[in-house]
C-alpha cells in the first residue's frame, strides 16, 4: 500500500474478482492474464448465474461485467446483497451513450473498451480495490464510533444518576440560596454544596476544577462527601476546608486544583463569613440603598499545597444583604467580538435590579453573549442573608430508627491551650455521644448546649476576653479578631468537660459539666440583666437555658452544670 | 502563540508569546522534562502572553513541583496588566515570586 493510504489495512482474505462474460472464448485470454497476475477470479456466464455465485461465496470484491445482458436493475441487487462498497468495471466493444444511458443509475466505476489493454485494466482493478479498503475501514471506523457514542450515553446516563444523588439530594434547598448552574457538558466542573450545622449556621461552598468533564466530576465526589459530613457535625468552615485541601492535595495531579469559595451565614451574629480561594470576585448589595463591595480572593486554590493557611473576611450583614457568587466563566463569557463580560458588566446589572440580581444578571450575560456556546461551565449563586429564610431544619438530620434502652455511664476530658490552639473538641465529642446511643433525635440541642458552655469557657475563661466588647456589630468582628490572636498566642489554661448519663423512668438524664481555667464571673448579678439583654451577647446562654432543665453556675463562676433531659 | 525555552547557567528560561493555554501543553511537558537536579531557578517571562486559562496555571504549578523549591525558585516576569490578573485571583503570588 502507498504511502497515501497508511491507515488502509491490507484484507485477511484476497478479495475475488467475479466476471460475468456471454464471450467466454474471447474473454478466456482476459482470465488467464488475471490469474496469472495472482487475482483470484471467477467466471459466470449470466447476470442469473452472478447471483446465485454470490449469495453463497463471500469476498466477491469487484464486478467486471463483460455481457450487454446485465442491467442497472442487476448490479443494484448484486450490491443488495455484498451489502458491502462493491466496484463494479464495465467491459465494452463501444463506449457511446446507449451504453452509459443503460447504467446511468448504476454507480460504475469505471469502463473499458474491447480489446481490453491488461495493464490499464490492472490499474483499474488495484484502483477499485483500494477506494473498497478505504470505504471498509471508513465504515468500521464509523460503526466503533457509533457504538463507542452508545456506550458513553450509557455510561454518562449510569453516571448523572450517582452524581445527582449526592450533588442535589445533598444540596440544602432553602430560599435563602438561589443559584443558576450551566453545565457546558453532561458534567460540570462547577461544584455547589449547601448544608446547616446543628447549630443552624449555614455553609455554602462553590467551587470550579480546573478542567472539565469527567476528570473535574470524579474529584468532585469527595469534596461533597468531606463538606456534607463535616457540616452535618457542626466543624467550623477552615477546618472542612483544610479538609478537603488535603484530599485534594493528595489525589489530584499537579496541573489540577479547585478554585473555591466557602460561606457561613451565622445568623444569630447576622456575619456573613467569607473564605476566597481563587474564583474571581464577589460582589455584596445592599437592596436598600444600593451600597456595594466587592470581594476579592485572598487564598490559594485548594488541592496545591499540602498544608494552607486560611484568611477569613468576616462582614455584618441584614436581611437587605445580597452575597453574590461567581464561577470565572461569567466574567470569560465572550461577546461575539471576542470581549470577555467581565467584572464591571456583573456589578452593573446586579445593581440595576438587585432584588432579582441572578435573573438580571442572566438577560445582561445572554445579550452579551447574543446566545453563543460559551467555552467555560457558568455559575451564578446568590445568597439573601435574611435569617428568616433559613430553615431549621438541615437537609439531611437522619433519624435513628430504633431507640436503645438508656444507660449508664460518664466520661470526662480535659484540653490544654496547646490542644485548644489546634481543635475544636465539640464536634468530635458530640459525634462519640451520638455513637453512644440513641440520642440522634436530639443532636441539635446537645450540639448546641455544649458548644455554647465550651465557647464561653474558651472565650472568657481561659482567653479572658470580655463579652462587652461584642455589644457592636463592628466589635463583634474584633471580638473574634481579638480571639484568633489571643489564641495562637495564649500561654496556660485549660477546659476540662464531663459528660455523665443516666435512665430515667422517661427517657434519660445528660449532664454537662464544663469548668475552665479562668477567673468565673459574677453569676449573681447575670441573672438580674439577662432578661433585658437584646444585644450581639448573651443569647446563647439564654437559649442553652431553655434548652436545659436546670443550668447552674457554682464557685466563682468558671464551674458549669447543664443538665438535660430527654424523653423517649 | 509562541513558544521558547532554553538552559543558561542553571535556570530555565521559558518565554511565552499570543494565548498561553491548553494548546502549549506539548511544548510545556518538554520543558519541563529539562529540569534535572542542576537547575536551580525558572524564569517564565509572560510578557509577549496576552491571555492565560486555567490550565496554564496548571502548568505554572507543575514547573513549581518539578524544581521542588521555594518560592523564589519560580519567576514569572513582565505579565501584563491582563495576565496579571488572572495571577492574582488565583492568588499565585504566594506560590511564584511576580516581578
Amino acid at each position: 500500500m502507498s504511502a497515501m493510504h497508511p491507515s488502509t489495512p491490507t484484507p485477511a482474505q484476497p478479495e475475488m474478482i467475479l466476471l460475468i462474460s456471454d464471450e467466454m472464448t474471447q474473454d478466456q485470454g482476459l482470465l488467464q492474464l488475471l490469474l496469472d497476475a495472482g487475482y483470484c477470479v471467477h467466471a459466470v456466464a449470466s447476470a442469473c448465474e452472478a447471483v446465485d455465485f454470490i449469495g453463497t461465496e463471500t469476498g466477491v470484491g469487484l464486478l467486471l461485467v463483460a455481457t450487454q445482458a446485465c442491467l442497472s436493475a442487476d448490479i443494484e441487487r448484486f450490491r443488495q446483497i455484498v451489502d458491502d462498497y462493491l466496484p463494479v468495471i464495465v467491459i465494452s466493444r463501444i463506449i457511446d451513450d446507449e451504453l452509459m444511458d443503460r447504467y446511468q443509475d448504476a454507480d460504475i466505476d469505471s469502463y473499458m473498451v474491447r480489446p481490453v489493454n491488461f495493464r490499464l485494466m490492472q490499474t483499474k482493478i488495484k484502483s477499485a480495490f483500494r477506494m473498497r479498503r478505504l470505504y471498509q475501514h471508513e465504515f468500521n471506523l464509523r460503526k466503533q464510533l457509533i457504538s463507542y457514542y452508545q456506550n458513553v450515553e450509557i455510561e454518562q446516563e449510569l453516571a448523572a444518576k450517582i452524581y445527582n444523588t449526592v450533588f442535589q439530594g445533598n444540596l440544602l434547598r432553602t430560599e435563602a440560596v438561589n443559584a443558576v448552574m450551566s453545565p457546558l457538558a453532561l458534567f460540570n466542573g462547577d461544584v455547589l454544596l449547601v448544608e446547616k450545622t446543628p447549630d443552624n449556621q449555614l455553609y455554602l461552598f462553590l467551587g470550579d476544577f480546573t478542567g472539565h468533564g469527567l476528570s473535574a466530576s470524579v474529584a468532585a465526589m469527595p469534596v461533597a462527601d468531606i463538606f456534607y459530613g463535616m457540616a452535618r457535625k457542626g466543624f467550623a468552615l477552615p477546618d472542612i476546608l483544610r479538609e478537603i485541601n488535603s484530599k485534594l492535595y493528595g489525589i489530584l495531579p499537579t496541573n489540577m486544583f479547585l478554585a473555591a469559595t466557602a460561606v457561613g451565614f451565622y445568623p444569630d451574629s447576622q456575619t456573613l463569613s467569607l473564605i476566597t480561594c481563587g474564583l474571581p470576585e464577589h460582589f455584596i448589595v445592599n437592596v436598600r440603598d444600593g451600597w456595594h463591595t466587592t470581594v476579592k480572593a485572598n487564598n490559594i486554590p485548594l488541592g496545591i499545597t499540602e498544608q494552607i493557611d486560611l484568611e477569613l473576611k468576616n462582614f455584618s450583614v441584614d436581611k437587605h444583604h445580597r452575597l453574590f457568587l461567581m464561577t470565572d466563566g461569567v466574567f470569560e463569557a465572550e461577546n461575539p467580538l471576542g470581549e470577555a463580560f467581565g467584572g464591571e458588566r456583573v456589578l452593573d446589572a446586579i445593581k440595576q435590579n438587585p432584588n432579582d440580581g441572578i435573573a438580571a444578571l442572566r438577560a445582561s450575560l445572554h445579550r452579551h453573549t447574543r446566545g453563543l456556546n460559551q467555552k467555560d461551565d457558568i455559575s451564578l449563586v446568590e445568597l439573601v442573608c435574611d435569617v428568616d429564610k433559613i430553615p431549621r431544619e438541615s437537609s439531611k438530620e437522619k433519624q435513628s430508627e430504633h431507640q436503645p434502652a438508656a444507660l449508664h455511664w460518664k466520661s470526662s476530658m480535659e484540653f490544654g491551650i496547646d490542644a485548644l490552639r489546634i481543635v475544636n473538641p465539640v464536634p468530635v465529642l458530640v459525634n462519640s455521644l451520638m455513637e453512644i446511643q440513641g440520642l440522634k433525635r436530639h443532636r441539635q440541642a446537645i450540639f448546641l448546649i455544649i458548644s455554647e458552655l465550651f465557647a464561653n469557657a474558651l472565650d472568657h475563661g481561659v482567653l479572658k476576653l470580655d463579652s462587652n466588647i461584642k455589644s457592636t456589630s463592628d466589635g463583634f468582628m474584633r471580638f473574634y479578631q481579638m480571639k484568633e490572636d489571643r489564641l495562637a498566642n495564649w500561654g496556660q489554661g485549660g477546659i476540662r468537660l464531663s459528660v455523665s448519663h443516666r435512665p430515667t423512668p422517661e427517657g434519660g438524664q445528660l449532664t454537662i459539666k464544663v469548668m475552665d481555667s479562668g477567673d468565673g464571673f459574677d453569676w449573681k448579678m447575670r441573672h438580674q440583666t439577662l432578661d433585658c439583654n437584646e444585644g450581639f451577647c448573651g443569647r446563647g446562654l439564654k437559649l442553652v437555658e431553655t434548652l436545659c432543665s436546670s443550668l447552674t453556675y457554682r464557685g466563682k463562676g468558671n464551674r458549669v452544670t447543664a443538665v438535660f433531659n430527654w424523653k423517649k | 502563540m509562541s513558544f521558547e525555552s532554553k538552559i543558561e547557567s542553571g535556570t530555565l528560561y521559558i518565554k511565552i508569546g499570543g494565548r498561553f493555554d491548553f494548546s502549549l501543553h506539548k511544548e510545556f511537558r518538554d520543558a519541563s522534562n529539562l529540569i534535572v537536579a542542576d537547575i536551580l531557578k525558572i524564569e517564565v517571562d509572560l510578557a509577549a502572553t496576552h491571555y492565560l486559562d486555567s490550565s496554564a496555571l496548571g502548568m505554572l504549578l507543575v514547573l513549581r513541583d518539578k524544581i521542588a523549591g521555594n518560592k523564589e525558585s519560580v519567576v514569572i516576569k513582565g505579565a501584563t496588566a491582563d495576565v496579571r490578573k488572572i495571577l492574582q485571583i488565583a492568588n499565585f503570588d504566594k506560590l511564584f515570586s511576580i516581578v
